[in-house]
């Protein structure tokens, strides 16, 4: 499979031991397939990433832009032989009055929607983390996403031009051991 | 309830004995009062009192002496002291050894009818006269007074049994006296072995009256010898001279005296017409010692040196009264003692010097002396004044009136004088003197043996002398009336009776035929001393025969209910006598004066009387008090009295017969039992008892009468407790001061407590308790901390005492239910009373207390809040605290048209009103806060609209503030309950400056209002700060400016560190001066929905700072010359991971033309 155009990759592969739901770490010498340790991808733009930067400048009060995107576990015709869950991470100043709402094809209502109800870390930024999702490593899996971002119209005053802000979206996954 | 009468039969009962004994050895001190002693006097058992029985020494309240202990004492102090000026007095008689003293060829001494032979040495007496056998025992030995420059007043009282002796020169009750001695008996006195030896010994100075002396007056049997040497002036006799001795010199060498002279000289010379040889330049020969003025001549002129008069004597004195006495008086003095000395002796005075004077006095004792000796005066030596005896008389020994008088010139006088039993010279010896007689009578008229006189001793028959009328009528011995006759006619003081010579009426009656006896007292003369003897019970009287060979023949008696004698004269007018049959009886209380009339069997009338009697039968009136309690009577039923406050108890006493001899008191926690009662150590009450500590106390009281009835009342418990009021609050803050002012508007909290045990009857009720009305609407909250309950009241009237069953649970209003009292023991209590005047007519009260207590069914308290605990509080009208508003602002003000950041600091305080008594308290601050307001003012004070600030921000911990619709911005800034600082930011932009320039004022005011905005008011001036314009408001042109950057600037990332931003400028060429400006903002708050940026200082972040415009703005470019372009070398890692404004302002000059910003982020 070509190989899609990757734009600021990197992937975020956090796998911990605990009893019940277990996590191991994942090596390259593990039991992978491939050395690369990408497992689970953003496809943006068929461009498989692990992480991409919304492009919001353009956006004015009462517009709105959709970004679909896919996650998928096979990576360069190369699926993981664990089962997966996968975490997407959208990360913003959330300085633009911007209404960042996530969705899954399939699913009516929005997963997440990104607001100033969550938390910002260390590096004031708001990180918003969707629940997990799984993803069977005995077949390719590909779910599709959209992330919608609204700029409300009522924010039209001067003091909301030109203002400058991002969007990052990132993934994460996680092999599960079943018990 | 009664009073309690304690021990009162024994006590009679051994007063009976004592008295009777004392009766049995005491021989009869028969006097003017004519009665056995008084009061039992106990015998000295030989100790020293610590102090006199009571009297601070003066005249009026002199130290009193009541037991030999106490006599002691005084002699201690005569150690110390010599009492100059001070008063001194006898309550009693001092018994100081109960045997009899008596002279048989030796001193003996008489205890209980058995006789026994006294070593005058040692004290010791025993059952032989060579004083070897059986030491039966010692009498107490007694010292000497000395050195008394006072004032002893024997109130005509006894000391009696003296036993004086010792190894001093000179032995006396007395010696070296310089004071006065009055009213005083010495009685039974045996005083031994001194040089000079004598109830007083020597006395300078001293006047001795109304004293009678008996005893035994022994001086040592061997002469004491003197010697002295007198250095005299040198003489250059040229014919005749005279060497002068000084008296001074020989005073005190008395006896037989011997003066010798020596000296050099030139040749023979004579001395008083003896020639004296002068052998080898050097002379010596005797003097008559009886001179001090010798006349030398000499034929030549003669130079007699270095001369020296050696004189010596050798001799004592012995005498009953005084032994040498210098300018002393004695009048009505009488001596009865046996008198035995070697050299000089004398009934009265032994030697006199200088001064004498004795009038109505008399010699009855024996004198036996070897050498110089007269019952009156033994030897009158060198008197130097005016001296007399007069209305005087021997009737003791055949030893005539004076001894020798010598040296005395003619100062001594003698008239009206006796002697009754000399035979011989009334005067031995006359030298050098002149005595004057005048009315001296004897039995013969040999008057002197040698000497001069004016006028001759008259020669007299005894019976004559024994004459009433002769001696009235010819030697003017004025008969005694009354005392108060004595008191204006002095001389008015003999006493006749038929066949005796006069006595003194101070002096025992001679040969009395009746007696009125009463229980153990026995009268047989008159008398008009008002003199009181108590008794406790009912009296009878008797009349007897004093004497069985003279049969009374008929008698009467009169009771004069008075406690006053009669006079003379009221006697001399009883018309109402009663005819004696039998004993009669006195039962009633009061005053009695006995007077009874005899006739013997010759016709003789006589009439006598008792002392004033004093029957009391029952005790004194006693009460106790403390405020407005009284007690008066003993209980054992206690009840209980509280008090709230430290408090005296008094106690008084009154007994209108006997009078009260002792108030005592006792202090105790508990009831006490009659046992307890026989045995307490009772205190002498003389001041108020203080109660001045918590705790319960009961106090008996006890009460002695002169009758020694005595009375014991006591109080109930007394109980020193209540509520305690531990603290008072006011605005949160603990009052300590026992008084404090509030506000008006205030409201406070009392905290009482009671931690102890109580029983609460059925109808004990608590209360709330002010001193002063409390204006309608006051709100009290009850709190009882036990229960964890909360009640509440509202004033509505203009009661001082509020129950606390007035309270109603607290929300529930009345028809849920009110306190409860409860009964029962209850040990611990705890209550919180908040009076809030916040809701009433803003009143003024002074001096406000507030207490609660507790008060039975019939409204009496039992239980207070204790006074010393309470605090008193003022209310003061318009008296609210307000809020001060400080700045140490010194910028130049505020820029209006222009982006500007000015930082001002606010200090808010809370400031209370004080006056002349302090600071004003108001708790309504704990429902303040503070804040201010903020205006923008013209010149005139005149607020700018709103419209006009939309440029203008203020700033305050973050927070942005906006005028309200009346342009007033108002900010909150805290609670007023502590002071507190901020920094008000006032920010300005450029945009949206719409006033035009003028002269404008920020005017920020404080105030304090419950939500720190609205309402309040606040007195506190208003910090007023200058709005200033920039000029280029003034100027409407507008330049095209662009900067163009070299990269989308708009991301920035921390992990680049440093970069170069590169920046040009693109403006309009025409401007000249042009200059770029710089500023750098940060996005105040990580959300969207807030987009304020405050400015921050660029240079902070630059690698390479620029040059500061103002504080924060920097200039970017200011040199076009070298091109338009600059760059901002920026440390990224060094800004925040936030939102940011980057603004170019283009300049000319000073005047800004054009701006731009930018915002960015950095990540």
């Amino acid at each position: 499979m070509k190989s899609k155009i990757l734009v600021g990759l990197f992937i975020a592969a956090a796998i911990l031991f605990s009893t019940g739901l277990t996590y191991s770490i994942f090596t390259s010498s593990a039991t992978m397939s491939t050395n690369n340790q990408k497992i689970a991808k953003f496809i943006f733009n068929a461009e498989q990433t692990d992480e991409f930067l919304v492009p919001i400048n353009d956006l004015v009060p009462n517009t709105f832009k959709e970004f679909e995107f896919q996650v998928s576990n096979n990576s360069n015709g190369q699926n993981t032989n664990v089962n997966l869950n996968y975490q997407i991470t959208i990360k913003t100043f959330h300085f633009m009055p911007l209404v960042i709402e996530l969705y899954k094809v399939g699913v009516e209502d929005a997963i997440m929607v990104c607001d100033e109800s969550y938390t910002r870390n260390t590096d004031n930024e708001l990180v918003c983390n969707s629940s997990y999702q799984e993803m069977r490593y005995d077949k390719e899996v590909i779910d599709d996403y959209k992330l919608k971002v609204t700029f409300p119209s009522e924010y039209n005053g001067d003091e909301y031009a030109s203002l400058v802000d991002y969007i990052d979206l990132s993934i994460a996954s996680f092999q599960k051991v079943d018990k | 309830m009664e009073k309690r009468r304690f021990g009162k039969i024994w006590l009679c009962a051994a007063i009976l004995v004592s008295v009777c004994l004392v009766a049995k050895l005491i021989p009869s001190m028969a006097r003017v009062k004519n009665r056995v002693a008084t009061e039992i006097s106990t015998v000295w058992d030989g100790s020293v009192a610590n102090s006199y029985r009571s009297g601070k020494g003066t005249k009026s309240d002199p130290y009193i002496i009541a037991t030999g202990s106490e006599l002691a004492y005084f002699g201690k102090m005569l150690e110390i002291t010599n009492y100059s000026g001070t008063y001194f007095a006898l309550s009693n008689d001092i018994l100081l050894n109960e045997g009899i003293f008596s002279y048989d060829d030796g001193l003996k001494y008489t205890l209980n009818k058995s006789s026994f032979y006294l070593d005058s040495k040692t004290g010791n007496f025993y059952d032989t006269s060579d004083l070897s056998g059986v030491k039966i025992g010692t009498v107490n030995s007694f010292k000497t007074l000395k050195n008394f420059k006072g004032h002893f007043d024997g109130k005509s009282y006894t000391i009696y049994g003296a036993f004086i002796n010792g190894e001093n020169d000179e032995i006396g009750l007395f010696s070296n006296l310089e004071g006065n001695i009055t009213d005083l008996y010495v009685t039974n006195a045996s005083i031994n072995e001194g040089n000079v030896t004598g109830l007083v010994t020597s006395a300078k100075n001293a006047t001795l009256t109304n004293v009678v002396f008996n005893g035994v007056v022994i001086g040592k049997n061997e002469d004491r010898v003197l010697d002295k040497s007198i250095m005299l002036d040198d003489y250059i006799v040229d014919g005749s001279a005279n060497i002068l001795v000084d008296d001074a010199e020989l005073r005190g060498f008395y006896g037989v005296r011997n003066l010798t002279l020596s000296g050099k000289c030139d040749a023979d010379f004579l001395i008083d017409g003896e020639n004296i040889s002068c052998v080898s330049g050097q002379f010596e020969t005797g003097l008559n010692p009886l001179k001090s003025n010798f006349e030398v001549a000499s034929s030549v002129i003669n130079n007699l040196l270095e001369l020296k008069v050696n004189v010596s004597s050798v001799g004592n004195i012995a005498a009953g009264i005084v032994g040498y006495g210098e300018n002393i008086t004695l009048k009505n003095v009488v001596n009865k003692a046996f008198v035995k000395g070697n050299s000089e002796g004398a009934g009265l005075v032994g030697v006199a010097v200088n001064k004498l004077v004795i009038s109505n006095s008399y010699n009855n004792g024996n004198v036996d002396t070897l050498g110089n000796h007269g019952a009156l005066v033994g030897r009158v030596y060198s008197l130097s004044a005016l001296s007399s005896i007069n209305n005087s008389y021997n009737d003791g020994d055949d030893i005539g009136l004076v001894g020798m008088v010598v040296g005395s010139q003619d100062y001594l006088s003698i008239t009206n004088s006796f002697d009754i039993v000399s035979n011989g010279n009334l005067i031995r010896d006359i030298q050098e003197s002149v005595v004057n007689l005048n009315g001296v009578y004897g039995l013969q008229t040999n008057k002197y043996l040698d000497g001069v006189t004016t006028g001759n001793v008259v020669k007299i028959s005894k019976a004559q002398l024994m004459s009433r009328d002769y001696l009235i009528n010819n030697l003017h011995f004025s008969e005694f009336v009354d005392l108060e006759d004595t008191a204006t006619n002095s001389n008015n003081v003999w006493i006749y009776e038929d066949g005796y010579l006069p006595i003194l009426y101070v002096d025992d009656i001679k040969n009395p035929f009746v007696t009125l006896n009463l229980g153990n007292y026995s009268w047989n003369n008159l008398g008009f001393d008002d003199k009181k003897i108590n008794f406790s019970s009912s009296v009878a009287f008797a009349i007897n025969d004093a004497n069985d060979t003279r049969p009374i023949k008929e008698s009467y008696y009169y009771i004069s209910k008075s406690a006053q004698p009669l006079t003379k004269t009221q006697i001399d007018a009883i018309d109402t006598w009663t005819k004696y049959d039998n004993i009669v009886s006195i039962s009633e209380d009061g005053f009695y004066v006995l007077y009874v009339k005899a006739y013997d069997y010759d016709g003789n009338e006589v009439i006598i009387n008792s002392d004033v009697l004093v029957v009391d039968t029952f005790g004194s009136d006693v009460l106790i008090t403390l405020g407005e309690r009284k007690w008066s009577l003993f209980s054992e039923d206690l009840d209980s009295a509280f008090i709230d406050d430290n408090a005296k108890v008094e106690v008084s006493a009154t007994d209108d017969l006997s009078g009260v001899k002792y108030v005592q008191y006792y202090v105790t926690d508990a009831k006490l039992n009659n046992d307890e009662l026989d045995n307490l150590n009772w205190s002498n009450y003389e001041e108020a008892i203080s109660i001045d500590k918590l705790g319960t106390y009961v106090i008996y009281v006890r009460v002695t009468d002169n009758a020694l009835n005595e009375t014991i009342i006591n109080t109930d418990y007394i109980i020193y407790g209540g509520y305690t009021l531990n603290k008072v609050v006011v605005a949160s803050e603990e009052i300590a001061d026992a008084s404090f002012q509030i506000s008006s508007g205030s409201k406070l909290e009392y905290n009482f407590s009671y931690q102890d045990h109580h029983y609460f009857d059925d109808g004990d009720h608590h209360n709330v308790v002010f001193n002063r009305n409390v204006p309608n609407g006051t709100k009290l909250i009850l709190m009882d901390n036990i229960s964890k309950k909360v009640y509440s009241y509202i004033v509505s009237s203009d009661s001082l005492v509020i129950p606390f069953t007035s309270f109603s649970v607290l929300g529930k209003g009345n028809m849920y239910k009110n306190f409860q009292e409860k009964t029962g023991d209850i040990d611990k209590e705890d209550y919180t009373v908040v009076v809030d005047f916040s809701d009433t007519i803003k009143p003024s009260i002074s001096d406000l207390t507030v207490s609660i207590d507790v008060r039975d069914k019939n409204a009496y308290v039992s239980r207070s809040t204790i006074k010393n605990t309470l605090k008193t509080l003022s209310v003061i009208e318009n008296a609210d605290a307000n809020v001060t508003l400080r700045s140490t602002y010194v910028g130049d003000g505020i820029k209006y048209n222009v982006d500007s950041l000015e930082l001002i600091d606010l200090s808010l305080g809370l400031q209370n009103v004080t006056n002349e008594f302090g600071i004003i308290r108001d708790s309504s601050i704990l429902s303040k806060q503070m804040g201010i307001a903020i205006k923008l003012v013209n010149k005139d004070g005149v607020t700018i609209d709103k419209s006009n600030m939309r440029n203008i921000e203020f700033k305050i911990d973050g927070e942005y503030y906006s005028p309200d619709s009346d342009g007033v911005t108002r900010i909150k800034i805290g609670d007023a309950s502590a002071s507190v600082s901020k920094t008000l930011m006032v920010l300005t932009s450029a945009s949206n400056a719409t006033l035009s320039a003028g002269e404008y004022y920020l005017s920020v005011t404080p105030i304090l209002a419950y939500d720190g905005m609205y309402g309040g008011i606040s007195t506190s001036e208003n910090i007023v700060i200058p709005v200033i314009f920039d000029n280029a408001l003034d100027n409407n042109e507008t330049y095209s400016f662009k900067i163009e950057s070299e990269s989308d600037y708009r991301v920035l990332y921390k992990k680049d560190g440093v970069v170069s931003l590169n920046y040009e400028v693109i403006s309009d060429n025409s401007i000249k001066n042009s200059n770029v400006r710089v500023m750098l903002y940060k996005k105040d708050k990580l959300t969207a929905y807030d987009q304020k940026y405050s400015l921050i200082d660029l240079n902070d972040y630059l690698v390479n700072p620029l040059n500061a415009v103002t504080a924060n703005v920097y200039y970017a470019l200011t040199d076009f010359s070298s091109g338009n372009k600059f760059s901002l070398n920026i440390d990224l890692a060094r800004l925040e991971a936030n939102g940011y404004e980057i603004v170019f302002a283009l300049y000319d000059d000073s005047k800004k033309v054009g701006m731009i910003k930018e915002k960015f982020i950095v990540r």
